[in-house]
């Protein structure tokens, strides 16, 4: 039985805010807590899952009934969305036990709470400012995440992080504001109403300004600078959390937007286009990259590339690949942070160069990262493999061959530079004094997670598609969302 | 439970537990694989002449694993040569590091394989393709350091060919909304003919790169000589098959086959067929060039391997009866002689230690049981009778003759005539000549790893004498394809031009053989044994260190002559072309400047560009 | 109408400062000219000629006296973040300062390609 969903909000901010007295009592306990408090949001999550999945979860807050008040709206896209971000939240929280010896560490467990908190708040939230709110929280606490080691690099990401991210977010504000202007309501479902008697040539307007702020979180080229440097200079859970957690809200509240407020058919084929400008352009620049992580960063652009080409099919079937491709998405890269973490931190280095041997130094930590590598290739029994086949599938079955044609070429490139870093690993003799130090168990049991995840999915992938079949459903008919959202005030 | 996901199980279970049990023990790790396989394999066994099938959704796609008469034909060569390399690698990777790596990647490959002959539906099949592929790649980096560029260029030369058929076969799924092979069958020929065009371009690369056909072979010589000697006989033997069992389907379960009437025809070869006959030829002719000039015994056999399946490869395209019969037969015999050379080979390495044909000689007093597998195995490939080899290259001979394809027929011809220099080249410069002073303490190799070559020498001996059991089997395979099954008795093949009787060609081989040994060992009884130095050296007595045994520059003449065709490697048009691209596609990262306020603008730029079309995204 | 403009001319020489000025203090004011930028949209959005604030000081007034409360939450809430994100947008230009001995962003590329 689930509590009351509104605590998935509530709860990790107020232990966000009270992580620092108790660092005063117990320094020691402090990192425990996003544990306990993310292990609560998925127990959540998982508990919900039954009820949204028949019809959505309206949770009204201060009994105000939707349009009026504000609302978390628990249909089955954002429970499934909040499922990954709880997963992948638990995961790095897990690994964080250990990882993080860095001080101040309670602020840095803060910090990730936040993140955590308010990429939850944005998937459930049933009203756009909250929705801008939720994302502002996350943007903020990534910002001050991605400068948390304090070191040149770290202070240089921060800050086109927050360059572009402040640009985003005033883009937001004024799409917000043009779409209150116009329908005189905040409300998603109400919006998506009322936009209908609207001017389509303003109501284009705000969908630009709203598809390009959240453009630059879902990492949409040209809107995506920010991205390769943030990735590779954050703290490494971070990377993981950037991949799994934070871009994954973005690209919900893209997919919302296209899909249920607006109705532009033309927005679809500019997705597409988009996605596939993304992907080539990410992998073409990862192939010759020195930098571990930051090959890392750009993979991960080019992986949320496939996801927008998926959206922009806006069929059924395609927005299932999609969803897929970010569920497999959000199990394997954190998968190959932290790893990638490790290695550094072993390696002493951030070169890919440096990583020679590191396969037998390392076997356990190499083989999450060889495991990862597969897995994002695509390459069976894995479950990359499916998302990537449906994705691919559907694209050829609407006739754009090319863009197929184009994605498996991106495909080709990403397998040979993933090959050459696992190549590394594994076949050059390691460096003469190679430390052998120990990988705590808690970094060993968050991968394990992730890994076993993503080999269960990939020999049984029904057991995640039963659950996304609903969401890829709400999105296509925006109609469930609204009378869902529309009727439980009354 | 059901036969085939049961068998696939136990193939799948024998690799984790060979990996986890591996741990603790060599012998458990080697016997949970062989055992794993030698069940597998007799489950297998039982199923000959059923047609057992399985099938389920996954995703929404029907998924159906079945049996049938072709599949069963290369289903037997995947088992029998992994069993009997599996109980050969038992001896042979004793000692050596990562075993239980070694079984798991050996275990995945088998069941990948088996996968893919099961597969009833273009889905499962291209899954357990992709499977084959990385576990396959797993195997040819086993010696980790120096294999890491061959692996590579294998694994992005595979991928290149999955992707081909990928695309392919969901161009197949757009158009007819299923991937069950029957499906596709149906409906292929309502496909237009540019359409049918392109699917069969691109099923051919995809299938071709696996079969190591020119112009995609280039990873093939790399990858077979660096992986494991066992495994690489696995990878010639089955592996590569896996390609030329695509092809059959392609031709007759696709029914790529039906293009042949609309199109131009060459002389009853239709026009795609007739063309991908001629790249079966010239792969014959110059992988055999090549494979003449090489120094690394598995090298050459792995040029060799390539050649051999531009043969099979020829022969499927002609879409005759002979031709497929041909093809069938040539891929079950070229599974049994290059299984049996790549592990001789891989035997005389393990007590040798080296690969290098000009470094070895005289080994046939210290190895006769390998000399003899050697022997037999060369006969075989060469295509004389009286073993097994012949009744393919006459098949084939009997096909192009069969089309008027005088052209393909002189290639071929060719092709076998010269294939003959590096197989008298293989087993004179290990076998035979000096021996280098310290080979002299080499001693055979154990029974377990003998008794895998002796058997598969054996069979080529049987099957001398009695292909018509093997062609039975053949014909069950050709009528599930549609195909006429090929005239035979029990050791007469029949055809137009003329019957041949297996055991008669048995028999006067026999007698002839018999009249030889007589006539030595009587008239020349008492022969002066002549000593390896005592040569006509002019009066002049050799002293020890002069080399007499000529390995080095064996066929210098030769390459001279060929390097016309030699000179241009398509591997390096390959690197360089990749190298051209990579720095082509490395000029995208400077799109990232490095400055914030570019990023900026980016997204400036982007808000006014997405103003500007805006009347396009309503 | 003139809140609009000056609204608009805000945000204008906001991203101007963004895109041009190098010195990134500059440009952290410009962030933050934007973002008042908006925030004097959105309450000009809610503006209605003559009307008062909407609370109920006053037992004569009612709900069509008010002026739209909505977007005075929503910019409270933006005036909130705004200052959030530029105390850290500041904090981090000193930290960048630290390390580099400049505030032009030109010479602060050391992250590219």
């Amino acid at each position: 039985m689930y509590l009351d969903p509104v605590l998935m909000i509530a709860l990790p901010l107020f232990a966000a805010f009270l992580i620092p007295p108790l660092a005063r009592i117990s320094k020691g306990l402090v990192k425990y807590v996003p544990v306990l408090i993310i292990g609560f949001n998925l127990y959540e999550t998982v508990m919900l899952l039954p009820h949204s999945m028949v019809k959505p979860v309206i949770v009204i807050i201060a009994a105000w009934a939707p349009p009026l008040g504000i609302n978390l709206t628990i249909g089955p896209l954002g429970n499934v969305l909040a499922l990954i971000i709880s997963l992948v939240g638990f995961v790095v929280a897990v690994y964080n036990i250990r990882f993080v010896e860095e001080e101040p560490n309670e602020k840095y467990h803060m910090l990730f709470l936040l993140l955590t908190a308010g990429a939850t708040g944005m998937v459930l939230t049933g009203d756009i400012f909250n929705l801008f709110v939720f994302l502002e929280i996350t943007s903020i606490s990534s910002y001050a995440l991605t400068a948390f080691l304090r070191d040149r690099d770290g202070a240089e990401a921060a800050f086109k992080y927050l360059l572009i991210g402040s640009m985003a977010s005033t883009f937001i504000l004024l799409g917000i504001a043009l779409i209150y202007a116009t329908t005189g309501t905040l409300n998603m479902a109400q919006i998506a109403v009322r936009l209908k008697d609207v001017d389509p040539r303003i109501a284009i307007m705000a969908l630009i300004l709203l598809i390009t702020g959240f453009g630059i979180e879902a990492e949409m080229f040209p809107l995506n600078g920010w991205a390769p440097d943030a990735y590779s200079q954050a703290p490494t859970p971070i990377g993981a959390a950037f991949g799994g957690i934070v871009v994954k809200a973005g690209v919900y509240a893209l997919a919302r937007l296209i899909y249920t407020i607006f109705s532009f058919q033309g927005i679809f084929h500019f997705i597409l286009i988009a996605g596939i400008i993304t992907l080539l352009i990410a992998e073409m620049s990862a192939i010759r990259q020195k930098q571990l992580k930051r090959m890392l960063a750009f993979s991960s652009i080019g992986q949320m590339g496939l996801v927008l080409i998926a959206l922009g099919l806006a069929t059924t079937r395609g927005v299932e690949g999609g969803l897929f491709q970010m569920f497999n998405h959000a199990m394997i890269k954190p998968l190959l942070f932290l790893s990638a973490g490790y290695l550094v931190f072993y390696s002493g280095s951030k070169n890919i160069e440096d990583m020679d041997g590191m396969g037998r130094v390392k076997p356990l930590l190499s083989f999450f990262f060889a495991f990862g590598a597969f897995a994002i290739l695509g390459l069976p029994p894995l479950s990359g493999f499916w998302s990537k086949f449906i994705i691919l599938s559907e694209t050829i079955s609407h006739g754009f061959i090319a863009v197929a044609t184009l994605a498996l070429f991106g495909s080709i490139i990403e397998a040979v530079y993933y090959l050459r870093v696992v190549g590394r690993l594994y076949f050059k003799a390691p460096h003469d004094g190679a430390k052998v130090q120990y990988v705590p168990k808690s970094a060993l049991v968050a991968m394990s997670i992730l890994a076993l995840i993503t080999l269960v999915t990939g020999l049984y992938p029904d057991l995640v598609m039963t659950y996304l079949k609903p969401a890829a459903a709400e999105l296509i008919d925006k109609s469930i969302y609204i009378k869902a959202v529309l009727s439980a005030g009354l | 439970m059901e036969t085939i996901p049961f068998i696939l199980s136990i193939l799948f279970g024998a690799a984790v537990l060979a990996y986890l049990v591996g741990k603790f023990n060599y012998i458990l790790k080697v016997g949970v694989s062989i055992v794993g396989l030698i069940w597998a394999g007799w489950l297998f066994l039982g199923l000959q002449g059923t047609l057992s099938s399985f099938t389920f959704k996954m995703l929404g796609f029907d998924i159906i694993w079945r049996i049938n008469p072709l599949s069963w034909l290369f289903g037997m060569i995947i088992f029998g040569l992994a069993i009997l390399t599996a109980i050969f690698s038992g001896s042979y990777m004793k000692g050596k590091e990562r075993v239980d790596f070694y079984c798991f990647a050996m275990c995945i490959t088998v069941a990948s394989m088996f996968g893919i002959v099961v597969s009833g539906d273009l889905l499962s099949f291209f899954f357990f393709w992709e499977i084959m592929t990385w576990s396959s790649f797993l195997m040819v980096i086993y010696y980790r350091y120096e294999a890491q560029a061959a692996g590579l260029r294998y694994f992005v030369m595979s991928m290149i060919g999955a992707y081909a058929m990928l695309t392919a076969l969901l161009i197949v799924y757009a158009q007819l909304g299923s991937f069950l092979f029957d499906v596709l069958s149906a409906g292929w020929s309502g496909f237009s003919l540019t359409l049918q065009i392109w699917l069969f371009v691109l099923f051919v690369i995809g299938f071709a790169v696996k079969a190591a056909m020119m112009p995609l072979h280039t990873w093939a010589p790399d990858a077979y000589t660096i992986s494991p000697a066992p495994f690489t006989a696995l990878f010639s033997g089955a592996l590569s098959k896996m390609g030329i069992y695509g092809l059959a389907l392609l031709f007759f379960v696709f029914g790529a086959g039906k293009l042949a009437s609309s199109v131009i025809t060459i002389q009853g070869v239709s026009l795609p067929g007739y063309i991908l006959a001629w790249f079966g030829a010239i792969t014959a002719l110059l992988a055999t060039f090549k494979a003449i000039v090489q120094d690394d015994a598995k090298k050459l056999l792995a040029y060799s391997s390539i050649g051999q399946l531009g043969y099979i490869i020829l022969g499927f395209s002609l879409s005759s009866s002979m031709g497929v019969t041909a093809g069938l037969y040539q891929a079950v015999n070229h599974s049994i002689f290059k299984g049996m050379l790549f592990l001789a080979v891989g035997a005389v390495f393990y007590r040798t230690g080296t690969r290098k044909l000009s470094e070895m000689g005289g080994l046939i007093t210290r190895m006769p049981y390998t000399f003899f597998v050697v022997l037999l195995g060369i006969i075989t490939v060469a295509g004389m009778p009286p073993l097994s080899g012949f009744t393919g290259k006459w098949l084939i001979y009997e096909a192009l003759i069969e089309k008027h394809l005088i052209f393909l027929a002189v290639v071929a011809f060719g092709a076998s005539t010269a294939a003959f220099l590096y197989l008298y080249r293989i087993i004179f410069t290990i076998f035979l000549g000096q021996r280098p002073k310290r080979f002299d303490e080499v001693k055979e190799v154990p029974w377990m790893m003998r008794a895998p070559m002796l058997i598969l020498a054996l069979l080529t001996v049987y099957l001398g004498f009695y292909p018509y059991q093997l062609l039975d089997l053949i014909n069950q395979a050709q009528v599930y394809m549609g195909i006429a099954p090929f005239d035979l008795s029990h050791s007469m093949l029949f055809n137009s031009y003329g019957n041949v009787s297996t055991i008669t060609v048995m028999n006067i081989v026999a007698v002839v053989f018999f009249i030889v040994f007589i006539l030595f060992n009587t008239l020349y009884k008492r022969s002066r044994k002549v000593g390896l130095k005592d040569i006509h050296t002019s009066g002049e007595v050799p002293g020890e260190e002069i080399n007499l045994h000529y390995a080095v520059d064996f066929y210098q003449p030769f390459a001279r002559g060929v390097s016309i065709f030699l000179k241009r490697s398509v591997s390096k048009i390959y690197a360089s072309l990749a190298d051209n691209l990579e720095g082509l596609f490395d000029v995208m990262r400077y799109v990232y400047t490095g400055n914030g306020q570019t990023y900026a603008l980016f997204v400036v730029i982007a808000l006014a560009f997405l103003f500007l079309v805006k009347d396009f995204l309503v | 109408m003139i809140y609009y403009v000056a609204a608009i001319s805000l945000i204008l020489i906001g991203i101007y400062a963004v895109l041009v000025k190098k010195n990134m203090i500059k440009i952290v004011l410009g962030l933050t000219l934007i973002d008042s930028g908006v925030n004097i949209l959105l309450v000009s959005l809610g503006y209605v000629k003559d009307k008062t604030a909407p609370i109920f000081s006053n037992p004569t007034l009612t709900a069509g006296d008010m002026v739209d409360p909505v977007p005075q939450a929503l910019v409270l809430t933006a005036i909130v973040i705004g200052v959030a994100v530029t105390a850290l947008a500041l904090s981090i230009v000193i930290r960048i300062y630290d390390h580099h001995k400049t505030l032009n962003i030109n010479k602060i590329r050391e992250l590219k390609w």
